[in-house]
């Protein structure tokens, strides 16, 4: 992604909420110490937001954390500027996956795509057919939770 | 208008441990009448809004609408990811009025709906805690001694629903006192239990469930009562994999029902995974 491009779409993204309240972020970090899994994150909440408020959009893009946000809305509980942090993160896997950004590895995609083509079909999701349909995509999950899969059939909760 | 309550149940409701017994053990002893919505689909989640934008909200819109549809005035919601997504919908349709018209539209023209600006939306919890009182419950010593810990999860009261203190929510923990039980203080009220990420995330969110259940012991917690079907499963699910001494994870329903006396055998008990012996 050049420079230019990453600018536009950051202006587009940043322009999607309202009263520049990503703009208003004061880089206190509350978002990154309240959230559960930023442990686990390449880059925190706190930095995405510095990052793209300089655009650099592209690194936000490609990061495992877009998709391991859990939308608890913690962030958004606490900050004191009232970024809308979850819906951020929304937009930023909506991007990233238009501009084919979102790795394999990542495996949320797979579950969220799983999840949307059931609505699409069905109006309802099983969670039986979710896991089964994300499983033949992520084989290795799937298999380290049979033994759950078959603890919660012999409850009739399958 | 008289009032018409219509339960909304979600897709992990018919799945979750013993929640629909319980309830309906619980509404047929408090004569409660709260039928399901007759046609309802799925909320959304985080998986639509986050793969298709605004549409991604439809789902939720849609259900208020249906809702009207079918005669709500009040539409309930055990589960905290549809509560949240219900809320969110509703709120957002107050709040801007683009997305409300584009939602008029879409309702007119896909599913030939009507909006329903009027509706309640409400956590089951919410319903119940008005519904019991304390001269309903039984006196039985060995069920009312036990300890326990109310746990909110992550989205019954935080930014739209906002229904109660988001930090230090109270309103289980008082329902639980109410009923004969002792509410335990514990810090990790409203942390995440991961949600649908423990599919994918499975050892980044067993992290979360396992401070979670510690922070429970710690307290002398004789075992957790929730109010999501995730929350539930993620709770119960992560610990068979944890080294840790297990605690029994019921809905809030089967612990209020313990606390009536309404028999196990109708609470649904047998389909959790870790079995409740101190009960």
């Amino acid at each position: 992604m050049d420079r230019e491009y990453q600018n536009t779409l950051t202006q587009h993204l940043l322009q999607s909420f309202p009263g520049e309240c990503t703009e208003s972020c004061i880089q206190c970090g509350t978002c990154s110490g309240s959230c559960p899994l930023a442990r686990d994150m390449d880059i925190g909440p706190r930095r995405i937001l510095a990052l793209l408020r300089d655009s650099y959009l592209e690194e936000v893009l490609r990061s495992r954390s877009i998709w391991l946000c859990v939308s608890c809305n913690a962030c958004l509980t606490r900050c004191p500027q009232g970024v809308p942090v979850p819906d951020i993160m929304y937009l930023l896997r909506l991007m990233a996956m238009d501009n084919g950004l979102a790795h394999r590895e990542y495996k949320m995609p797979h579950l969220f795509q799983s999840f949307v083509r059931q609505v699409e079909k069905r109006g309802r999701v099983s969670e039986s057919r979710l896991a089964a349909s994300y499983g033949l995509l992520h084989p290795g999950d799937a298999v380290s939770r049979l033994g759950l899969g078959l603890k919660l059939l012999t409850r009739g909760r399958i | 208008m008289p009032e018409r309550i219509l339960f909304y149940p979600g897709c992990s409701f018919e799945t979750a441990a013993g929640y629909k017994q319980s309830l309906q053990a619980l509404c047929s002893r408090l004569d409660i009448s709260m039928p399901h919505m007759a046609s309802w689909s799925c909320c959304g989640s985080t998986a639509c809004i986050s793969l298709q934008g605004e549409k991604g909200m439809y789902p939720a819109a849609r259900i208020l609408a249906q809702a009207g549809s079918e005669g709500a005035t009040m539409l309930v919601t055990g589960c905290n990811g549809c509560f949240n997504a219900l809320r969110k919908a509703a709120k957002l349709m107050h709040q801007d009025q683009g997305f409300k018209e584009r939602t008029r539209e879409r309702l007119k023209q896909q599913d030939g709906l009507t909006l329903c600006p009027d509706l309640e939306i409400k956590h089951l919890l919410q319903v119940l805690v008005k519904k019991v009182d304390a001269g309903d419950r039984t006196r039985h010593p060995h069920v009312q001694k036990l300890r326990v810990a109310a746990y909110y999860g992550c989205l019954f009261s935080r930014p739209w629903t906002d229904v109660d203190d988001p930090e230090h929510p109270q309103m289980l923990d008082r329902f639980m006192q109410e009923l004969g039980f002792t509410p335990v203080d514990y810090s990790l009220k409203t942390a995440c239990c991961g949600a649908a990420h423990a599919l994918a995330f499975r050892e980044q969110t067993e992290m979360l469930v396992e401070r979670i259940i510690r922070s429970m012991q710690d307290k002398q917690a004789d075992l957790a009562a929730v109010i999501c079907p995730l929350c539930q499963l993620n709770l119960e699910s992560a610990q068979l994999s944890l080294g840790l001494p297990r605690l029994p994870v019921l809905f809030f329903t089967q612990v209020a029902g313990l606390a009536l006396g309404i028999p196990r055998s109708e609470l649904g008990l047998d389909k959790l995974l870790i079995a409740p012996e101190k009960i």
